[in-house]
C-alpha cells in the first residue's frame, strides 16, 4: 500500500479549498501550507485510523511534529508494520 | 479493560508521584505491582481548589485553561494542553464515527451559553452562524424563539448533527412536534451535561427520527462513557479508571499528564455494571441514579432562559475579578425578584464591586426589571430534602 498517497487523498479530502492530493507536497507542513486547524488534524488522524486499521495512542498526540506531513507519513508507517 | 490497563495504571502512577507537586507530598510510596490506586488519597473538587497549582506537572507545555461547569457552585480553573485537548477530542470523534461513517461532512449544531467570548456572545446573538456550526442561544429558549431556531435549521442546514443539554434539546424536539414538521435535517443528535429522562429521549429521537447518544463526561476529564446502541453507557477504559463508593462515582485519568487527577470524587452517584454488551464492547458500564439537571429562568415578559446563564455571569466575574467567587446560588422567589447568595474567596473585602457587575449583567442578559437581593455567606447547603446542590432554585410554579 502507498501510504503517502492515501495520506495525501485523505488530507485533501478534509481540507477547504483547492487541495488535491497532487498538490500536496512531502515535506509541508499541513497547518501552515493548508491551513488546517487542529480540529480538522484530530478528523485527519480518526480517519486515518480507520483506513490503516491502526490506533494513535496519548503519546503520538504529544508528537510536537504532527503538523509536519513527513512526520504524520511516519508515524502511519510505524504503526502498519507494527500492526503486521 | 484493555490488557496492558496494569503497565498504563503504573505508568501514571509514577508520573504523578514524579512531576505532580501534590502527589510527591501525598503520596509515600508507590506500588508498581497493583492495578489499582488504592495508595493514592480521595480527592474532590474542594482539595482540588485549595492546592490548584500543585496539581499542575512540572514541565508541561503551553497551558489551556477552562472553567469547570456549575453542578456544585465552585467554579474552578482546569488547565490542560491543547494536544491533550486534541486527544481527549479525538476519543469522542471516534465513537461519533461508529454511529456515522461520514460524520465529517455533518455540521454542527450546539447549544450555546458563552458571554463575551470571541464573536459568539449569546445574550446579543439569538443564533450565531461559523463555517462549520451554528449556535443557538439557551438565553433565548422561548416559544417564539425556539420556532425561529427550528425554521433556520429547516432552511440553512443541509445535513447536521445537534449537541447540547437533554433540556435545551428536548424543548426544542418539543417545537418539531408541535408544528408538525419533518426534521429530517438532524442526522445524529448528542446529549451532555444533564441526565437524561426518557421522556426526554423519546421525545428527541421522534422529533428528528435519528440516534440519540449520551454522553457522560466533566470538564475535569472530558468523556467518561458514552452510550452504546444497546443504550449502555461504555466507559473509556483507555482514558479514566472508575471506582465507585457510597458517595459517588471516583475517577482516576490515565493519560492527562497536565494535570492528572487521580481519586477523584464526581459526587455522582450510580452503578458499575460488567455486563456482555451486545455491541461487542467489554468495558464496563456505568449506570447513574441522579444527575445534573437545569431549570429555566421566567421572566414577567415571557422570556425562558437556562439557568446555565446565571452561572455564565459568575464565570465571567471571576475571570475578570482573579476568582473572587466561590461557591454562589441564585433562588427566583418571583418573576423579578431573585436572591443571590455568595460564598466569597478569603481576603475579598469589597463586595460592591460584585454586586455591581452581577447586577449589570444579569439586568442586560436576563431582565432589565429585576430586583436582586445578596447575602454574602459562609457556606451554601446542600437541599435537604434531595441532598443534591443547586446552582439555580426557582420558587415559581
Amino acid at each position: 500500500m502507498d501510504v503517502s498517497q492515501k495520506l495525501k487523498e485523505i488530507i485533501a479530502s478534509l481540507c477547504v479549498g483547492d487541495v488535491t492530493p497532487e498538490s500536496i507536497l512531502e515535506g509541508s507542513v499541513l497547518n501552515l501550507d493548508y491551513g488546517m486547524d487542529s480540529i480538522t488534524l484530530v478528523n485527519l488522524i480518526v480517519e486515518l485510523e480507520d483506513a490503516f486499521g491502526i490506533e494513535f495512542s496519548d503519546d503520538d498526540f504529544g508528537n510536537q511534529d504532527l503538523f509536519q506531513f513527513n512526520t504524520l507519513n511516519h508515524i502511519v508507517e510505524q504503526k502498519i508494520e507494527k500492526k503486521s | 479493560m484493555n490488557d496492558d490497563i496494569g503497565e498504563v495504571i503504573r505508568k501514571i502512577k509514577l508520573f504523578a508521584w514524579g512531576r505532580v507537586p501534590f502527589y510527591k507530598r501525598c503520596v509515600n510510596f508507590i506500588d508498581i505491582k497493583s492495578n489499582n490506586f488504592d495508595e493514592f488519597p480521595i480527592i474532590d473538587k474542594k482539595i482540588l481548589r485549595e492546592n490548584l497549582q500543585a496539581f499542575i506537572a512540572e514541565n508541561v507545555g503551553e497551558l489551556v485553561s477552562e472553567y469547570t461547569s456549575g453542578s456544585t457552585g465552585h467554579p474552578l480553573t482546569l488547565y490542560k494542553t491543547k494536544r491533550e485537548m486534541m486527544y481527549l477530542e479525538s476519543m469522542l470523534l471516534r465513537e461519533r464515527k461508529k454511529i456515522i461513517p461520514d460524520f465529517n461532512r455533518l455540521k454542527l449544531i450546539k447549544f450555546y451559553a458563552e458571554l463575551n467570548s470571541g464573536e459568539a456572545d449569546c445574550c446579543s446573538d439569538k443564533i450565531h452562524r461559523e463555517k462549520d456550526v451554528l449556535y443557538l442561544s439557551m438565553l433565548h429558549m422561548d416559544e417564539s424563539s425556539l420556532e425561529e431556531y427550528v425554521h433556520t435549521i429547516q432552511s440553512e442546514i443541509e445535513a447536521g448533527w445537534m449537541m447540547g443539554p437533554p433540556s435545551a434539546i428536548y424543548r426544542l424536539a418539543k417545537c418539531v412536534h408541535k408544528l408538525g414538521l419533518n426534521c429530517d435535517k438532524i442526522k445524529f443528535v448528542e446529549l451532555t451535561g444533564e441526565m437524561v429522562f426518557d421522556y426526554q429521549r423519546d421525545c428527541i429521537k421522534k422529533a428528528f427520527g435519528c440516534p440519540v447518544r449520551n454522553h457522560y463526561g466533566t470538564r475535569e476529564f472530558w468523556a467518561i462513557a458514552y452510550e452504546c446502541e444497546y443504550g449502555n453507557m461504555h466507559i473509556f477504559d483507555n482514558h479514566v479508571y472508575v471506582e465507585n463508593s457510597d458517595e459517588g462515582f471516583i475517577v482516576s485519568t490515565l493519560d492527562q499528564r497536565t494535570m492528572p487527577l487521580i481519586r477523584y470524587r464526581l459526587g455522582d452517584k450510580g452503578e458499575i455494571i460488567k455486563n456482555d454488551c451486545k455491541c461487542g464492547k467489554s468495558s464496563l458500564v456505568l449506570k447513574t441514579f441522579a444527575g445534573r439537571t437545569t431549570d429555566y429562568i421566567k421572566t414577567a415578559s415571557g422570556r425562558l432562559i437556562s439557568s446555565i446563564a446565571i452561572y455564565m455571569i459568575v464565570v465571567d466575574i471571576n475571570l475578570k475579578f482573579k476568582d473572587l467567587i466561590c461557591q454562589f446560588q441564585m433562588i427566583q422567589q418571583d418573576f423579578n425578584l431573585f436572591e443571590v447568595n455568595i460564598v466569597l474567596n478569603s481576603g475579598v473585602l469589597d463586595t460592591e464591586v460584585i454586586k455591581n457587575y452581577f447586577v449589570v449583567e444579569f439586568k442586560r442578559i436576563i431582565d432589565d426589571d429585576a430586583q436582586i437581593n445578596f447575602a454574602f455567606v459562609k457556606e451554601i447547603q446542600n437541599d435537604p430534602v434531595s441532598g443534591k446542590y443547586k446552582y439555580f432554585i426557582t420558587k415559581l410554579q
